[in-house]
């Protein structure tokens, strides 16, 4: 039963996936709802959403 | 432009083919191509030395023309099929990137470590020294990137292209976009981790 319901849930990769599709693309309401809701209690994946941000300012000094 | 003027831009010229190279080579990934866009560049550029309005250096100038010469040679590229290997992706690209992920994620989809928050190089106490040396570290991530996702986030973050522009471009579907982007930034992610970010965060 627990198992199940952690399938479920929005889980670290499909959220990153999302991190990485805002870069590029706009998300629907329910997708940004989903990664919201992720964010809020992942340390780890709010990391990656700053450090994508992070990497974006470095690259447009590169180019 | 007096004579020594001149000297000197064609002596600048010359000297930034090996930076024009680089980034050439990192957008196209294929030696050939970019050597002729490069030699295309360098000939505009002398040809045409009015052109350099003084305002930016002349570098970036050139970069600038690059960029032109480069978008121009997908747009003569495109009925030829070039890009047949663009949307190829390889089997064994395809089993390494699960692999990747399996490394990253266990069976719930879980991260297995912890991500860190990342310094950037530039806010660090010497900037510009520790910028250049990140900037290296990246060039050789995306050098590292399977080819058709490298020229992809090239053309997304380099060229600065937008997405239906990449599509449009190289007459793929959004969603092979998508993959293709979605994969080279957390190959990039990790490899920025380990070669960088790691070693250099506080």
């Amino acid at each position: 039963m627990k198992h199940r319901l952690l399938k479920k849930l929005p889980n670290c990769k499909s959220s990153q996936a999302l991190i990485y599709f805002k870069q590029d693309f706009s998300l629907s309401w329910y997708k940004k709802l989903n990664l919201k809701s992720h964010l809020l209690m992942c340390k780890s994946c709010s990391n990656i959403e700053k450090n994508a941000i992070t990497l974006r300012a470095l690259l447009k000094k590169w180019r | 432009m007096t004579n020594t003027d001149t000297f000197d831009f064609q002596t600048q010229v010359a000297n930034s083919h090996a930076m024009l190279l680089k980034y050439a080579l990192l957008q196209l990934r294929n030696h050939t191509w970019a050597q002729d866009v490069v030699s295309d560049v360098i000939l505009a550029a002398l040809s045409n030395p009015n052109g350099f309005s003084g305002k930016s250096s002349i570098q970036t100038w050139l970069v600038g023309i690059l960029k032109f010469k480069i978008i121009d040679h997908f747009h003569q590229n495109k009925k030829e099929s070039l890009f047949n290997d663009f949307i190829n992706f390889d089997e064994t690209t395809e089993y390494s990137f699960k692999e990747l992920e399996n490394l990253l994620f266990n069976e719930y989809g879980h991260s297995l470590e912890s991500q860190a928050l990342w310094v950037s190089p530039s806010i660090l106490p010497d900037a510009s020294l520790q910028e250049k040396h990140f900037f290296n570290v990246l060039e050789a991530c995306v050098n590292n990137l399977p080819v058709a996702q490298g020229r992809a986030f090239m053309m997304r973050e380099w060229l600065d292209l937008s997405s239906a522009e990449i599509c449009q471009e190289l007459c793929i579907s959004p969603s092979n976009l998508w993959t293709l982007l979605h994969r080279a930034r957390t190959r990039l992610q990790v490899c920025l981790n380990i070669q960088w970010f790691a070693i250099h965060s506080t």
